[in-house]
């Protein structure tokens, strides 16, 4: 399974992929970005190199581009539409988590979370995708 | 001013929770309440604003031997303790910051109310403003593996 974290915590990047493996996914590889430029640049990559993503991890807010704009710059240029995304926030009542999932991402994580939270989410997304 | 103490006990009350809560959930450790006398030496700061319907302030204040230790508990056992460069411990302090200052103002704020949280800024040393001034002001320390902070938190 290939996962995308992005965060410009490095952090919380760790601690996320730490998480993950610790929730019993199989990572096979790990892509870290640090704002949402790079993250369109990493699920750009792995299609140009027919080495698609399983999941996205993103946080809200970020410089450079913020969670919210790599979703509408993610559909605008149509890139992994099928690959779920979860949002990372420490503030689950902030209205830029409402309009993610308005732009297409899947759920939410709100920091602190337990490493249960973070599998049932998970598994939920990767046994059934929406 | 009885309704302030009032109010200062109520959110002592909060923040002990919200330390506990986040230690426990994301590094599966315990952090407690530590002498509130005790002088703790404050060696890197974080501070994070909440405005909007509300205006807050958390800062958390570390000693450098504690904010190596909190770095080690978020990134695990990959580098000692006295390897990790000053931007992984700025990230680890702004981090704690962030998520104690974020359930605080789930606490804090209405649901119908605007409330934003500003990016952790990090300071060096003592410059960051953590005085108590405001309507309502509350210091404490904490300590996690024997290792303490402050928390200061004030509605402005």
């Amino acid at each position: 399974m290939r996962v995308l974290i992005i965060d410009d915590s490095m952090v919380i990047r760790k601690l996320v992929a730490r998480t993950l493996l610790q929730a019993g996914l199989d990572l096979t590889e790990t892509l870290h970005a640090a704002n949402g430029a790079e993250g369109i640049a990493a699920v750009e990559k792995a299609a140009a190199e027919g080495r698609p993503l399983d999941l996205i991890l993103c946080d809200v807010h970020m410089p450079v581009m913020s969670g919210l704009d790599f979703l509408l710059e993610k559909q605008r240029r149509n890139l992994a539409p099928d690959v779920p995304v979860v949002m990372i926030t420490v503030d689950g009542s902030d209205p830029q988590v409402i309009k993610a999932v308005g732009l297409g991402a899947q759920g939410f994580v709100s920091k602190p979370f337990t490493l249960q939270q973070v599998q049932t989410l998970v598994a939920s997304l990767l046994l059934d995708p929406a | 001013m009885a309704a302030n103490r009032s109010a200062e006990d109520h959110w002592i009350g909060q923040i002990d929770g919200i330390v506990e809560e986040v230690f426990q959930m994301m590094l599966q450790r315990s952090c407690g309440v530590a002498d509130d006398a005790a002088e703790i030496g404050i060696d890197i700061s974080a501070r994070v604003l909440i405005s909007g319907t509300v205006e807050g302030r958390c800062v958390i204040q570390f000693p450098s031997a504690s904010a190596r230790k909190l770095t080690t508990l978020f990134l695990g056992s990959e580098g000692s303790e006295g390897g990790w460069d000053d931007a992984m411990i700025e990230d680890a302090v702004g981090e704690l910051c962030n998520m104690i200052a974020g359930g605080w103002k789930t606490r804090l704020c209405m649901l119908d109310s605007v409330c934003d949280l500003s990016v952790p800024s990090i300071s060096r040393g003592l410059d960051l403003d953590s005085s108590d001034a405001g309507t309502l002001g509350v210091r404490r320390n904490y300590a996690f593996d024997d290792s303490v902070f402050t928390v200061n938190l004030a509605i402005l």
